[in-house]
C-alpha cells in the first residue's frame, strides 16, 4: 500500500521544501519507491533541492476551468447572467456581457440563467502538469499554475492522482504554505501530516490554524520544529502550547542555505553535521514507528 | 494617494518585515495605510500593539434546501459544478457537503420547484484598526474555507474605498507568498511595487516566476530588495547573474544580521532598534516610495 506523507506550514518560508526533499531523499536512500509531489503551484521548486531536473518524463496540459463565451448575436441585454454571477465577473457591455476572466470562476450559472442560451463554456488551460525525474533519481510530479491564476486545489488534486498511478512506497508532498484551497487538497486523506514550525509567532500562529484545518479533516497530524535555535526559548514555549506529537528540533545552520546553493539534499551534502543526524532520526521514527 | 504592494514569490524572503517597518517609517511624517491580504495567516498587526475590530464579514452563497417544496427530482444534484449537492434516494434527501461547495448559486437557479433559498456562508473577515499615525486593514480567511482569493479581493476593495474616503496619502499592501490572481489584483492597483527576496537559489527561481506576472503589467515603478545579503552559503553567483539579465536597475540589499530574526521573532519593528545598520536599506526604501 503506498503511503502518503504531507508536509505543509501555515506561514511561508519555515523549510517545508527542506523537509520534504530531505524525507525524500532518505526514503530513496534506504531503499523505498518514492514519488515527490510539488503541490507549491504558486512556487514550485522541490526539483531544485533534489538536484534539478535530470530528464522530462511527461509533461501534459491542465484544464483546470472553464470560461464562458458570448455570442453578442443572440443576446438581448436581459442581464440576468450579470445579476446571478455570485462572483460579479459580468459587466454590461455595448453588446452585452464582458466577462472578467481574472473574477471569472468558471462554474456557469450565467449560462444556465440565460433565456436565449447566448452563453457557452469552454475549457481553458490553467496550468501544466509535469513529471521529471529529478538528479537524486527521484520522480517529482509538479505542476505549474498559469501566472495569476486560480484553481490551484484542483490541480494539486490532479497532482495526487497522477503520483498514486506511480506505484510506488511513499507518496511526499511538498505543500503551499497557508490554509487554503491548495492546502486542503495536498493533506485531505494523506496518511500522516506534518507540520513544518520555526520559533516565531507569526509561525505559530499559522500553524495553530492549520492544525484547526487539520483536524477538521481528520487528518493524523505531527510537527517538527526548525530553526529552534533562533529563538530557544520561544521554541520551548511552543512545545508546552502545542497540542500535537513534536518530532524532533532542527538547528538552523550555514550548511542549510550552502546545500541549497549546491543544489544537493543537506543529508548527502553534509550527511555527518548535526543536522543531518536529527533528520535522520525524525525521518527514522516516520519510517518505522509512525507509517 | 501612493499605493505600494509588497511582494516576491517566495515564503519567508521578509516580506511583511519589509511592509511593517516601511509602513511605520512613512507614518512618522504621513497619514498612512496598512492592508495586510496574506488572508491564510495575516501577521502584519502583531508588529503594532493595535487593538482590532472587526468590521465586516466576508460571506457568500450557500444553499438552503426547503424540505417541503423539494421534489427530488434531482436537478441541482446533476448541475452542481463542484458536487457539493447529492441525491440519497434510499433516504428521501439531498446532502449539501458545505466544503465543496464554491457558492455559484447554480442550484438555487436550476430548481424548477424554487425549493432552494438564498443563505449566507461566512468565509473570512475584515478587521481595522489604528495605531498612531498607521491605518491597519486586515482581511483573514475563516478556518476551513478555501476561498482565500475571494478574500483577498474583498479586503483589497474594502481598503481602496477606506483609503479614499479618508484620504490616506499612502497605501503599503502586505501580500502573501505566490502569484496568485489576488496578489496580481493588488499589483495591478498599485504604483510602485518591492520585490523582496533573498540571496538563496529558492528565492531566486520564485522571483522569477513574479517577474513574468509583472510582464502584464505597464508603468509600474519597480524595487527590488534583497534581504539576508551576506548570509553564509548563499547563492551569490545566481543573484549576480539574474540582477545582469532582470533589466531591474532599482536594487537595495538589507544586510543579513543574525540579531534581526531574533529581534523580529518577538514581534517588533526592526529599524526602532536596528535603525543604525539599516538607515542605508530603508532610507532607500523610502525614497523609492517617496519618489513621484
Amino acid at each position: 500500500m503506498t503511503k502518503e506523507i504531507a508536509i505543509a506550514s501555515g506561514k511561508g518560508g519555515t523549510g517545508k521544501t527542506f523537509i520534504a526533499s530531505n524525507l525524500s531523499f532518505f526514503l530513496h536512500d534506504q531503499g523505498m519507491k518514492v514519488v515527490a509531489v510539488d503541490a507549491d503551484v504558486e512556487a514550485p521548486d522541490l526539483v531544485l533541492a533534489l538536484g534539478g531536473i535530470k530528464k522530462v518524463i511527461e509533461s501534459s496540459s491542465f484544464y483546470g476551468s472553464q470560461l464562458p463565451k458570448v455570442d453578442y448575436n443572440k443576446c438581448i441585454k436581459c442581464w440576468r447572467c450579470i445579476e446571478a454571477c455570485k462572483f460579479n465577473a459580468l459587466l454590461k457591455g455595448e453588446n452585452g456581457p464582458i466577462v472578467l476572466h481574472e473574477l471569472c470562476e468558471g462554474l456557469g450559472t450565467c449560462a444556465i440563467v440565460c433565456p436565449v442560451k447566448a452563453i457557452s463554456f469552454e475549457e481553458v488551460k490553467t496550468g501544466d502538469l509535469i513529471i521529471a525525474l529529478s538528479k537524486e533519481d527521484i520522480p517529482v510530479v509538479m505542476g505549474e499554475l498559469e501566472l495569476g491564476g486560480e484553481n490551484s486545489g484542483r490541480l494539486v488534486y490532479e497532482l495526487r492522482k497522477r503520483a498514486r498511478t506511480m506505484q510506488c512506497d511513499f507518496i511526499d508532498i511538498d505543500s503551499a504554505p497557508g490554509i487554503g484551497c491548495p492546502v486542503i487538497s495536498s493533506i485531505v486523506g494523506v496518511d500522516v501530516l506534518i507540520i513544518v514550525i520555526e520559533p516565531t509567532p507569526q509561525s505559530l500562529k499559522g500553524a495553530f490554524r492549520l492544525l484547526e484545518v487539520a483536524k477538521s479533516l481528520d487528518v493524523r497530524t505531527y510537527a517538527i520544529l526548525n530553526k529552534y535555535d533562533i529563538n530557544p526559548s520561544f521554541a520551548r514555549e511552543i512545545e508546552k502550547s502545542i497540542d500535537v506529537d513534536i518530532l524532533g528540533r532542527i538547528a538552523y545552520n550555514d550548511s542549510v542555505i550552502e546545500a541549497y546553493t549546491s543544489m544537493v539534499p543537506l543529508l548527502k551534502f553534509k550527511p555527518e553535521s548535526e543536522i543531518a543526524w536529527e533528520l535522520r532520526k525524525i525521518f527514522k521514527v516516520i519510517l518505522e514507528e509512525i507509517i | 494617494m501612493k499605493i505600494i504592494s509588497v511582494t516576491g514569490g517566495k515564503g519567508g524572503t521578509g516580506k511583511t518585515l519589509v511592509a511593517t517597518n516601511l509602513a511605520w517609517l512613512l507614518s512618522r511624517k504621513k497619514k498612512t495605510m496598512l492592508v495586510d491580504i496574506d488572508v491564510d495567516n495575516p501577521c502584519t498587526y502583531t508588529f503594532f500593539n493595535v487593538h482590532l475590530t472587526k468590521t465586516r464579514s466576508i460571506v457568500r452563497f450557500k444553499p438552503i434546501i426547503d424540505k417541503e417544496k423539494c421534489t427530488l427530482c434531482g436537478k441541482c444534484t446533476a448541475t452542481c459544478p463542484t458536487h457539493a449537492l447529492i441525491l440519497i434516494p434510499k433516504k428521501n434527501d439531498i446532502l449539501y457537503i458545505p466544503s465543496l461547495c464554491e457558492g455559484c448559486a447554480l442550484c438555487y437557479y436550476v430548481c424548477p420547484e424554487q425549493a432552494i433559498l438564498e443563505g449566507k456562508d461566512e468565509i473570512g473577515y475584515i478587521y481595522e484598526g489604528r495605531k498612531d499615525n498607521i491605518y491597519l486593514i486586515v482581511g483573514e480567511l475563516k478556518v476551513g474555507q478555501r476561498a482565500s482569493i475571494k478574500v483577498m479581493l474583498e479586503t483589497l476593495s474594502h481598503s481602496m474605498e477606506r483609503a479614499k474616503e479618508y484620504q490616506y496619502e499612502y497605501v503599503v499592501i502586505d501580500t502573501p507568498p505566490g502569484t496568485s490572481s489576488g496578489i496580481y489584483r493588488a499589483l495591478s492597483l498599485s504604483n510602485k511595487i518591492i520585490l523582496v527576496t533573498e540571496p538563496t537559489t529558492l528565492g531566486i527561481h520564485d522571483l522569477k516566476r513574479m517577474l513574468r506576472l509583472l510582464k502584464d503589467l505597464k508603468d509600474k515603478e519597480i524595487i527590488m530588495v534583497v534581504n539576508k545579503y551576506g548570509i553564509r552559503g548563499g547563492a551569490y553567483e545566481e543573484l549576480s547573474s539574474f540582477i545582469k539579465g532582470c533589466k531591474l536597475d532599482n536594487i537595495v540589499y538589507i544586510p543579513y544580521d543574525a540579531e534581526i530574526p531574533k529581534h523580529y521573532a518577538k514581534g517588533k519593528i526592526i529599524v526602532k532598534k536596528y535603525g543604525d545598520k539599516l538607515t542605508k536599506a530603508f532610507n532607500e526604501i523610502l525614497r523609492f516610495a517617496h519618489d513621484c
